[in-house]
């Protein structure tokens, strides 16, 4: 079966949120509500040496959605089958099946599943499965002014970029198998040295 | 912990502690055969009226606690694969099978045992409904609640808290009663299976709760607040010590003061076990971001 | 500005585009909702002031796609939208989707801003109706009136006031909101010149310094090669600059990712890791704000000491280099390179100094001077923020004459820097409305408007005037147009609140905006505007680009929203101005004579407004295979191709300068000055923290301030430094007070390694929100700002402030 995943090259990442606010707009999301967003990573300190300022400071950004995962813990997980994978392997959540149990957004690694309290249902990316229908590309693809994103067939996109797809702070791949090809910012491999953590918790909302 | 999930809090413990109550019941039921004492049949009623009525609210709080709750007709649906699911139809089955039990008792329907097949059957799903309830929450991202810490804390509240109501039940239907000495020899069992949930918990507290300070992550680890930590502790020991007491000097004054100390001392475990599952539900972790 | 064009008129209409109102368009929708084309298939519904017309097809479900320009506030971009248009309403924003999108003329893809448009556009609190002030003055108390009453308003105290006191007591503000020609402040400047004209005004707040400093070396302004030459480059230095976030023209990031593709090494120098820095950048050189001209004196000292400047190019092209280069007559004053070596002051400018006052290791400097002196061609692009301060014309005149002696001037992948606006014609216009001539000849600097409110009679040519040799007046009416700079922008919001509340002083305000902005609340007449979508537009690109971008008019202003345009033309007609003013024209109009206007100067081939809006592609462009660099002539033939400089060569030390005989301020060579709030000087032992007001993400100034799903991505925060946090208890999420003797401001901090210690970051444009303290709750970094002007370019130096902060 052909899966199919997203590309996302975090060395060129500006992290200006273009993306997020296009799959906003498309989607109509209300506040709260980000099926992508945009995380800011940080590491390194600063120490005085003379009069000169010594920093190793680190960062950069990553911009997140579902991953339409091969092994999506999702699917597993909700007792209502509510979440599918279609042909294309585009994970998807069923709003008439869902009882809004929010099980499901317990377990996703990527924090994909975001509870709308106003149609009282789990929800997510769909991959824009409608524009892809019609032959158009996801808006967030097509939204980035760095031309960071693309889609496509999982194996292909590996061919071309390798197969990074776990690099911090994203949990290890094999966790649930993320369709998901990165290019990693220079910095990104400096996770235990410098402390690396997200500084910009309160946008990207985490459900505690 | 996010307030949506105080019902889950309610839904976990009102079924454990039904659950209790039923595996008490048949701690006693076979302490009452072998020591001759009063009859299972003087309480069993009051015991499986306790024990529905707990497993309905719960089921009600769980229910309520579901956004579409009309879609729940499909929550059987990914058994194959969903604790959850799994989690639904025990404790559905459990529901049901304590109604068969109930009702061939109130229609006095001798017909093959009903009762006692039932009961048995109850008592055997309430078992796996636990180990299913627990289940739900080892998943493989939360490292904080995919240990066998999960497993025996959700047994240990079954067994303390379901010995406790139990207690309550046992003295309650007595007082109904008048004066019933013979009931002592079960009120000692009942001590013995409180004493072994406190023992459990004690242990479980030390050896197997995990440490998030040892988890690096993208967010970083709850920090379990020491308050909440301190109040189970603390509840626990004055529960457990008051019980004893009572137990020791007062357990025949059941008609009076000594029935009030004992309720102080079983809402004292109540409150213990209320704090450990916020606790729980607190340490919510789970990897990735 | 070129001039008005009378005898054009415009020609008729195209049969094949049908205007159509709101109601007629539903009615179609519902009769074609299978998928006809919306376009020329409704003869019948002709709305003859050709309003709503929108071309594309009718998709099943009643949208129409409609590509126009993003509302040309002031940005830093300009970017195609495609609106999703049904019955009436904007119901999705997607961008430009034109095929191919190669570096020669690639998409213009909009940012957040753009793309949440609809939060903005649909904000419930948007202005409906003409208010008249009831309160005091600055109170937001309002009462509706009607058009007719709010036109009668301003047109009669238009007339008195140039009765009472003349016509150059009267201001058309600084106002950026909107450069779409026919909304924005030019349509007001242009009925003021018709009316006697108003006080005129040089300069902007953007780019004072570096747009009157570049010339004294270049003698000229436009010394910027076209934008497609930069992946020649093989070394960058982003100075300041910030592309990511600012765009700095739309795609300038998206050309650096390719530069780096193709192999230039890319640094920052920036007291903040900015987004810039850490998606374009291979380093990040964090630098104490304001001592930018130190590091580059210092690299000057590298680079002539190893020998890596272009001795050749300096002999050819450049004068003041060194004592045998010097003007004449001035044999004997401190050249350049004597100021480098210390000759004349004792002090050579080595690295270990500049490490003194720029916090950069000593060793960092001589690698990047050895690097940038040796990597050919490099790059040193100036961001605008660095001469928003304090003797901002230093680091302007550093980096020009840093590009000069490494010789990377005048070739392809290098850069002169300077304001290096597009070779070889400055690029794009932003305004062609045309505004006429201003038969007021007075005009002051931007920034000193307030100054000349409370004592523009004593103002004359030491404060910067031109034009004549004092003002005769005091500014007395102030017609605020798309701006917000009374309150918010200016510097020194309580001192500008304070001057503006006194009614002694200006007499009347009238503000035109579409919010209730807090300039807005301090006028005694509010004028609703429609948006941008709400009308017929054109822009072109933000400093840089070669394209036309089309701004149909896609919905009908709601309420009883007017364009910018429309005010104006009522306003004339009560000042007995209407026929000049508008010529008989509508907005539509105007942008067909815009159009035609485009094709007489940058492009030749342009289609007529009718076929642009029918190809519905919403911009025309010119591809630029062969980019264009800046003095390619000159640096060929120096003596033939002579700069427009006193010397006709580059000045590395300018006579002119020299003979304003102001040395400690205004140097004939770059120097390094401490700046007036500075972390060594004595203010620094109350207030110790440098504070940044960098122009963020989700906002342009203070335009989209509040809207959620900006606010939602880039909420409003203190940036501050780990060791500066803890010093004072602050942990991330924590209330902060900042504060100095000019104000004080409560905001939630964000505790960042992404900040050098000793810098904080209010980003600029948050809306003053005043508690009945005093103390603004929004994060207004103007509470904090001075109102001090740079020495020369008379500039705004908002960016240079001292603060401290303390935990709430
Ligand atoms: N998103 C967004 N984009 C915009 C605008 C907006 O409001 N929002 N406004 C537009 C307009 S009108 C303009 S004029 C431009 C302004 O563009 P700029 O003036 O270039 O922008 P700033 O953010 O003020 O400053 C750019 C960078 O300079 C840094 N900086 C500040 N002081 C110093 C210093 O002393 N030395 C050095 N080396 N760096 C320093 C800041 O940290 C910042 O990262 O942006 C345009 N683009
Ligand atoms: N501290 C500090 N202050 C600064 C700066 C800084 O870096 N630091 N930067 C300065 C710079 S570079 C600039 S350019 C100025 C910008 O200052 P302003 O020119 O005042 O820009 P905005 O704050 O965007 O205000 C524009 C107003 O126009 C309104 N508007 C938008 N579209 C339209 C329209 O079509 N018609 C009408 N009538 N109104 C419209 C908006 O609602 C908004 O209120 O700020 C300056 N102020
Ligand atoms: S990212 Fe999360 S929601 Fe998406 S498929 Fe994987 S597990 Fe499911
Ligand atoms: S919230 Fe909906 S999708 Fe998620 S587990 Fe529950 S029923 Fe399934
Ligand atoms: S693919 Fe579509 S739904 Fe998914 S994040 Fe991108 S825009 Fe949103
Ligand atoms: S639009 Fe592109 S550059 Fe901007 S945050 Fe998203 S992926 Fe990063
Ligand atoms: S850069 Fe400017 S023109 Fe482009 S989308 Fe953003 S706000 Fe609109
Ligand atoms: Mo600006």
């Amino acid at each position: 079966m052909k899966q199919i995943a997203f590309y996302f090259d975090s060395s060129a990442c500006s992290g200006c949120k273009t993306c997020q606010v296009a799959c906003k707009d498309k989607h109509d999301l209300p506040r709260g509500i980000l099926w992508r967003r945009v995380y800011e990573v940080c590491g390194g300190d600063w120490i005085k040496r003379g009069s000169a300022w010594l920093q190793n400071v680190v960062s950069y950004h990553m911009s997140m959605a579902c991953n339409h995962c091969e092994e999506a813990i999702c699917i597993e997980t909700c007792p209502n089958a509510a979440i599918v994978k279609d042909q294309k392997g585009i994970v998807l959540v069923d709003p008439d099946r869902c009882m809004g149990c929010r099980y499901c957004e317990w377990t996703c690694p990527y924090g994909a599943l975001q509870f709308d309290s106003n149609s009282r249902v789990m929800t997510k990316c769909t991959f824009c499965a409608d524009y892809l229908e019609e032959g158009k590309d996801p808006v967030c693809v097509t939204a980035c002014p760095m031309r960071a994103m693309e889609f496509g067939d999982l194996d292909e996109l590996r061919n071309r970029y390798g197969k990074n797809s776990d690099i911090f702070p994203l949990p290890d791949a094999g966790y649930t198998k993320p369709a998901i090809v990165i290019t990693p910012h220079r910095d990104s491999g400096k996770a235990g040295s410098r402390n690396l953590h997200i500084i910009n918790r309160e946008e990207v909302k985490p459900k505690i | 912990m996010n307030s949506n999930e105080w019902p889950l809090v309610f839904f976990t413990m009102l079924s454990q502690i039904s659950v209790g109550l039923i595996l008490g019941g048949l701690l006693l039921w076979a302490g009452a055969k072998n020591t001759g004492t009063a009859n299972f049949d003087t309480f069993k009623k009051a015991l499986l009226i306790s024990a529905f009525i707990t497993m309905g609210i719960a089921l009600l709080i769980s229910f309520f606690h579901l956004s579409s709750p009309l879609h729940s007709v499909y929550s059987l649906s990914n058994i194959g694969k969903s604790w959850l699911s799994r989690e639904i139809i025990l404790a559905s089955l459990y529901l049901f099978s304590l109604a068969v039990c109930y009702l061939s008792l109130r229609y006095n329907i001798p017909h093959r045992n009903i009762f006692g097949h039932f009961y048995l059957a109850s008592a055997l799903t309430g078992i796996i409904l636990i180990y299913a309830m627990s289940r739900v929450y080892m998943i493989s991202t939360t490292p904080l609640w995919n240990t066998p810490a999960t497993l025996v804390a959700f047994f240990n509240t079954t067994i303390l808290l379901g010995g406790s109501a139990l207690l309550l039940v046992l003295i309650i239907a007595a007082r109904a009663k008048g004066d019933m000495p013979e009931l002592q020899p079960l009120f000692n069992l009942l001590f013995f299976m409180i004493s072994a949930g406190v023992f459990i918990g004690l242990l479980n507290m030390l050896l197997l709760q995990p440490d998030p300070s040892g988890i690096a992550g993208s967010f970083a680890a709850p920090e379990l607040s020491g308050i909440w930590k301190i109040s189970q502790t603390i509840f626990l020991l004055a529960g457990y010590s008051t019980l004893a007491w009572w137990f020791a000097f007062r357990m025949p004054q059941y008609q009076g003061s000594g029935t009030i100390i004992l309720i102080i001392a079983i809402t004292c475990i109540f409150l213990s076990e209320l704090a450990g599952r916020y606790l729980f539900y607190a340490s919510y972790y789970r990897i990735g971001v | 500005m070129k001039t008005d064009d009378p005898g054009y008129s415009p020609p008729p209409g195209n049969p094949d585009i049908v205007g159509m109102d709101r109601r007629c368009f539903m009615k179609m929708g519902a009769l074609f909702a299978g998928g006809l084309t919306a376009f020329g298939s409704m003869l019948g519904c002709t709305d003859s002031d050709r309003r709503i017309r929108l071309p594309g097809k009718l998709q099943k479900d009643g949208t129409v796609i409609v590509r126009a320009g993003c509302p040309a506030h002031n940005c830093g971009g300009r970017c195609v939208l495609k609106l999703f248009v049904r019955e009436g309403e904007i119901v999705r924003i997607e961008s430009d989707d034109r095929e191919g999108d190669d570096i020669s003329d690639p998409q213009l893809r909009a940012c957040i801003r753009g793309r949440s448009y609809r939060r903005r556009q649909y904000h419930p609190d948007r202005l409906r109706y003409p208010l008249k002030r009831t309160g005091k003055r600055g109170e937001g108390k309002f009462e509706r009136i009607s058009w007719d009453e709010a036109f009668d308003m301003i047109s009669s105290e238009l007339k008195r006031i140039k009765r009472e006191y003349g016509n150059s007591a009267i201001l058309v503000p600084y106002g950026t909101g909107s450069y779409n020609q026919t909304n924005g402040r030019q349509t007001a400047a242009r009925l003021m010149n018709l009316f006697g004209g108003s006080l005129g005004f040089y300069n902007s707040y953007s780019w004072a310094c570096i747009s009157r400093a570049t010339p004294y070396v270049y003698g000229t302004g436009v010394t910027g090669n076209q934008r497609q030459d930069w992946i020649n480059s093989k070394y960058i230095i982003m100075w300041g600059w910030n592309p990511s976030e600012m765009r700095d023209g739309t795609n300038s990031e998206y050309f650096l990712k390719k530069a780096r593709e193709k192999g230039a090494r890319i640094i920052c120098i920036d007291p903040r890791m900015s987004m810039s820095a850490v998606s374009l950048a291979d380093e990040w050189i964090p630098i104490r704000p304001g001592t930018d001209t130190a590091l580059m004196s210092a690299m000057a000292y590298v680079i002539i000491s190893e020998n890596l400047h272009d001795m050749e190019f300096i002999k050819n092209c450049c004068t003041g280099f060194d004592s045998s280069q010097m003007p004449e007559g001035l044999e004997n004053e401190e050249s350049y390179s004597d100021y480098i070596f210390g000759t004349r002051d004792g002090e050579p400018k080595t690295p270990q100094w500049a490490q003194q006052i720029t916090g950069i290791p000593a060793s960092t400097i001589t690698r990047i001077a050895r690097e940038y002196g040796s990597i050919k061609p490099a790059m040193l692009y100036q961001g605008y923020g660095m001469q928003r301060r304090a003797y901002g014309e230093q680091p302007v005149l550093g980096g020009c004459v840093l590009a000069a002696i490494t010789g990377n001037v005048g070739i392809p992948g290098g850069w002169a820097s300077g304001i290096a606006l597009q070779a070889d014609d400055g690029g794009p216009f932003w305004n062609i409305f045309p505004t006429g001539q201003n038969p007021v000849s007075a005009s002051i600097p931007v920034f000193l408007w307030t100054e000349a409110i409370l004592r523009g009679k004593e103002m004359g040519r030491g404060d910067g005037v031109i034009g004549a040799d004092k003002l005769d007046n005091n500014i007395k009416l102030i017609w605020c147009v798309a701006s917000n700079i009374l309150i918010n922008q200016h510097a020194d919001t309580n001192r500008s609140a304070r001057i503006l509340s006194d009614e002694n002083l200006v007499e009347f305000i009238a503000v035109q905006d579409q919010f209730m902005t807090p300039s807005a609340k301090f006028a005694d007449l509010v004028m609703p505007v429609c948006t941008q979508f709400e009308m017929w537009g054109l822009e072109d690109g933000w400093k840089y680009g070669d394209e036309v971008i089309l701004m149909p008019k896609v919905a009908d202003p709601p309420f009883e929203n007017k364009s910018d345009y429309q005010i104006a033309a009522g306003i004339a007609e009560r000042l007995g101005l209407k026929e000049e003013y508008t010529q008989g024209r509508d907005e539509y109009d105007w942008i067909e004579w815009a159009v035609k206007y485009y094709r007489n100067t940058r492009f030749p081939d342009i289609p007529d407004l009718e076929k642009l809006h029918e190809m519905n592609r919403g911009v025309y462009t010119r591809p630029v295979d062969e980019p264009k660099v800046a003095f390619t002539d000159f640096r060929r033939d120096p003596d033939k191709h002579p700069l427009n400089t006193p010397s006709g060569k580059i000045e590395l030390f300018s006579k002119t300068l020299f003979d304003m005989n102001r040395p400690d301020t205004i140097p004939p060579v770059p120097k390094y000055i401490q700046e007036w709030e500075s972390p060594f000087g004595i203010e620094s032992e109350k207030y110790p923290l440098q504070a940044l007001g960098h122009h963020y993400m989700p906002r342009v100034h203070s335009t989209h301030d509040g809207i959620d799903w900006l606010e939602e991505a880039f909420p409003q925060r203190l940036f501050i430094n780990p060791l500066d946090a803890n010093s004072r208890g602050i942990k991330d999420g924590d209330t902060a007070m900042v504060y100095n003797e000019r104000g004080r401001i409560s905001i939630p901090c964000r505790v960042t390694a992404k900040i050098m210690p000793g810098v904080v970051n209010i980003p600029q444009g948050a809306w003053w929100d005043p508690d009945k303290d005093g103390v603004d709750r929004r994060g207004n970094i103007n509470v904090l700002t001075s109102h001090r002007w740079t020495p020369l370019a008379f500039g705004n130096a908002q960016h240079t402030i001292m603060v401290e902060v303390k935990k709430q």
